[in-house]
């Protein structure tokens, strides 16, 4: 066996043991957790699927340089932000519902109703008023 | 026959984004709404419905961070280019997600529940 062969070989072992070590990590807490031989299985066939994918794409390693239309940044990156926009819609979310329960408990309440949406209320103009004159003249500035 | 190797490593990335997506998704039902379904008699919301949708997206994001790892280190020296989201690999990503779900609110029902 000659020196490129090898390389070749050793090059499958690395990247396609670090794949199934990777993927197998996953089905196994699945089984862990679930107790359910049916989801391991199923994970089992996609890792299958997913080490014959990259044992292919290394025979590529030796045969073709990367192409110069390759992307250099990573790509992944709308995945992040789709995790960053969920959080933001949730506090969003949750800070209405907060809103929604602090208008029924006024109703419920209405002796401290009055100091309630006061206090709430110069909090909120006040936050406003903090946040909306700067970003405003900052808007201006940059108008003019 | 060039453009049909460029698609080899595809796969895999597609995969690790369903079972990250699939953990984002049970981040969803949990945040959005396992916190008023959980909620007790007394309370409105469930705090521990926010604790495992907090760890559901923990676990999406070190699973992207996974991926991230994967793409730099292995798949992006092979001179593949990025996933397509088409045809018969698209099915598989969805079938991952499957895997993605069980595992994180399994967790959640395990330890935090």
């Amino acid at each position: 066996m000659n020196r490129k062969k090898l390389l070749i070989m050793a090059k499958i072992l690395i990247n396609g043991g670090i794949l199934c070590l990777l993927l197998l990590c996953l089905p196994v807490l699945s089984y862990w957790v679930e107790n359910n031989p049916c989801i391991v299985l199923f994970a089992l066939a996609l890792i299958l699927i997913g080490c014959f994918q990259c044992i292919i794409a290394n025979k590529n390693f030796s045969e073709r340089e990367p192409e110069d239309d390759h992307p250099k940044r990573f790509p992944i990156i709308w995945y992040f932000k789709t995790i960053k926009w969920i959080l933001i819609v949730a506090v969003a979310f949750h800070i209405i519902a907060a809103s929604i329960v602090l208008f029924f408990y006024c109703l419920k309440h209405e002796f401290e109703a009055t100091l309630l949406v006061t206090t709430f209320a110069g909090i909120a103009i006040g936050l406003i008023c903090e946040v909306a004159i700067p970003y405003y003249k900052n808007s201006k500035d940059k108008t003019n | 026959m060039k453009q049909e190797k460029r698609d080899d490593i595809d796969t895999t990335m597609l995969m690790l984004i369903g079972f990250g997506a699939g953990a984002l998704l049970s981040t969803v039902f949990f945040l959005f709404l396992g916190v008023f379904i959980e909620a007790g008699e007394n309370e409105t919301w469930s705090l521990q419905a926010v604790w495992s949708g907090l760890m559901s997206m923990c676990i999406s994001v070190i699973i992207g961070i996974i991926t991230l790892l994967y793409w730099k280190l292995i798949a992006s020296k092979t001179g593949v280019l990025f996933p397509r989201l088409n045809g018969f690999k698209l099915l598989l990503a969805f079938a991952s997600v499957v895997p993605g779900m069980a595992l994180t609110i399994g967790l959640a029902y395990q330890f935090i529940m």
